[in-house]
């Protein structure tokens, strides 16, 4: 055993020196617990001259674009996304829309999702995302602590169409969930469509949601989520921080994280589900 | 997490990272690899902190991970063992030249990615074997007949005289 060992240890006398410091995995696993969470702090490049932080009057911006870049979202990438409110581009891509997607416009939007939801809605922001031009629909339902709904209508090619499994979806520990854990299910629908629906809470935080997302066969999709959070206001923009160094040399932003308001969301997963449906009847119709 | 748990945290991964790191090159060959593997597995016991109850069982947390990651036989079967014969003595080599610790750098790679991990396991981070079949999520009768065989075929190896180019990516992920 003990030339084993030297062996072994002989083999690690070109050892070069340590890369990382304790503080680069903290730093690095905040990060991906803000990615799989949506609730930390948000990073705003904002490259854009005279924009102003009165522009984000809903942090529903896309967040951490180069994700989604280049290959198709999966269901925690979509819900990561939705969820967290930061945007890593500057301020022209957070603006009204008149865009349509799937035959979906951003004008017949809050009337469906009311109609369908029966809840009032407010402090309504609709973006497209980029790069694919997805539709990203945030609001707050008008109830104490407006709690966050929002809803993202995805084009073709946008979605990994393979279908998730429930424990990959909530597996924070391995880096693929967002770390919520409840009922799930996912079922293939007759014409190869993926319907997940599920609810859970967060370990800690307290932090609730209600979601479902259709995935059909092409990469398009809607997806609905409800939570327990308020939604991002401009009043939730806590502070302005000047990092050098920081990526491309850009100012800070950072906000504060969602406040949960309530214990659960006001509208649970069976109404997620019903949403995404009559969304996407009504985008096919 | 709580800033007292920050601190034992940070504490915890300054004293391991360069071990595990060490772990991770025997287990995959490549320093770069290795680092983004131990620093993968760190993050990971960051994540899951709440949940490590005991702060003992933290190496053998932090191993499992990064070992199971580490090895990814079962999605490259073309990569499984094969049987070896004769074993020739293992020379302990009381200081190494560049050149052999290429060597040995090599043949190591070349075993087995399972055999590799049970002979870093046992040997370089002195895991008895149970503890070593928790890590790798197998018996302890697998663990012995896989150091048995680890060990015939890194002397296998270690005999050939002709220097093998290390490729890292043998065998794992």
């Amino acid at each position: 055993m003990s030339e084993m060992t030297t062996i072994l240890s002989a083999a690690l006398e070109d050892e070069p020196p340590l890369g990382f410091a304790p503080e680069d995995v903290v730093r690095r696993a905040r990060s991906r617990r803000r990615k799989q969470r949506g609730l930390a702090c948000a990073i705003g490049a904002l490259g854009a001259a005279g924009m102003t932080i009165a522009a984000l009057t809903l942090a529903t911006a896309p967040h951490q674009a180069h994700l989604h870049s280049v290959t198709a979202l999966s269901v925690t990438d979509l819900a990561a996304r939705a969820a967290a409110p930061p945007t890593e581009t500057a301020p022209t891509n957070v603006r009204q829309v008149s865009g349509a997607v799937d035959g979906l416009s951003s004008q017949v939007l809050p009337t469906l999702i009311q109609q369908d939801t029966g809840v009032t809605l407010t402090n309504i922001n609709v973006t497209v995302l980029p790069p694919a031009g997805a539709l990203d629909f945030a609001a707050g339902i008008d109830v104490a602590g407006t709690p966050y709904l929002n809803v993202q209508i995805a084009p073709a090619h946008t979605l990994i169409t393979e279908t998730p499994t429930c424990a990959a979806l909530s597996d924070a520990a391995g880096g693929t969930g967002d770390g919520y854990a409840g009922p799930c299910a996912i079922q293939q629908l007759a014409d190869g469509t993926i319907l997940v629906v599920r609810s859970g809470h967060t370990a800690r935080g307290g932090n609730t949601m209600a979601q479902a997302v259709l995935i059909h066969p092409d990469g398009s999709g809607l997806f609905a989520e409800d939570t327990n959070q308020t939604v991002m206001s401009a009043q939730g923009i806590s502070k302005l921080e000047t990092t050098p160094g920081n990526v491309r040399g850009t100012t800070r932003l950072a906000i504060a994280a969602p406040r949960v308001v309530r214990d659960e969301p006001v509208l649970d997963a069976q109404s997620m589900a019903h949403l995404v449906r009559s969304l996407d009847a009504q985008a096919r119709h | 997490m709580r800033s007292e748990d920050q601190g034992e945290f940070t504490a915890y991964v300054a004293g391991s990272s360069a071990r595990m790191r060490r772990t991770a090159f025997l287990l995959c060959g490549d320093w770069q690899r290795a680092e983004d593997a131990a620093q993968d597995a760190f993050v990971k016991l960051y994540l899951s902190w709440d949940r490590v109850r005991v702060r003992a069982a933290l190496d053998g947390f932090v191993r499992t991970i990064l070992v199971r990651a580490l090895i990814d036989e079962g999605r490259r079967p073309w990569r499984r063992e094969h049987p070896n014969g004769a074993v020739p003595e293992l020379q302990a080599p009381e200081s190494m030249s560049a050149a052999d610790r290429m060597t040995v750098q090599a043949a190591l790679a070349r075993v087995p990615p399972r055999q590799r991990a049970v002979l870093v396991l046992r040997f370089y981070e002195e895991c008895d074997v149970a503890e070593t079949a928790r890590v790798l999520g197998c018996s302890q009768g697998t663990v012995k007949s896989q150091t048995a065989r680890g060990l015939a075929r890194l002397r296998e190896l270690l005999g050939d005289t002709e220097p093998v180019h290390a490729d890292c990516s043998e065998g794992l992920t």
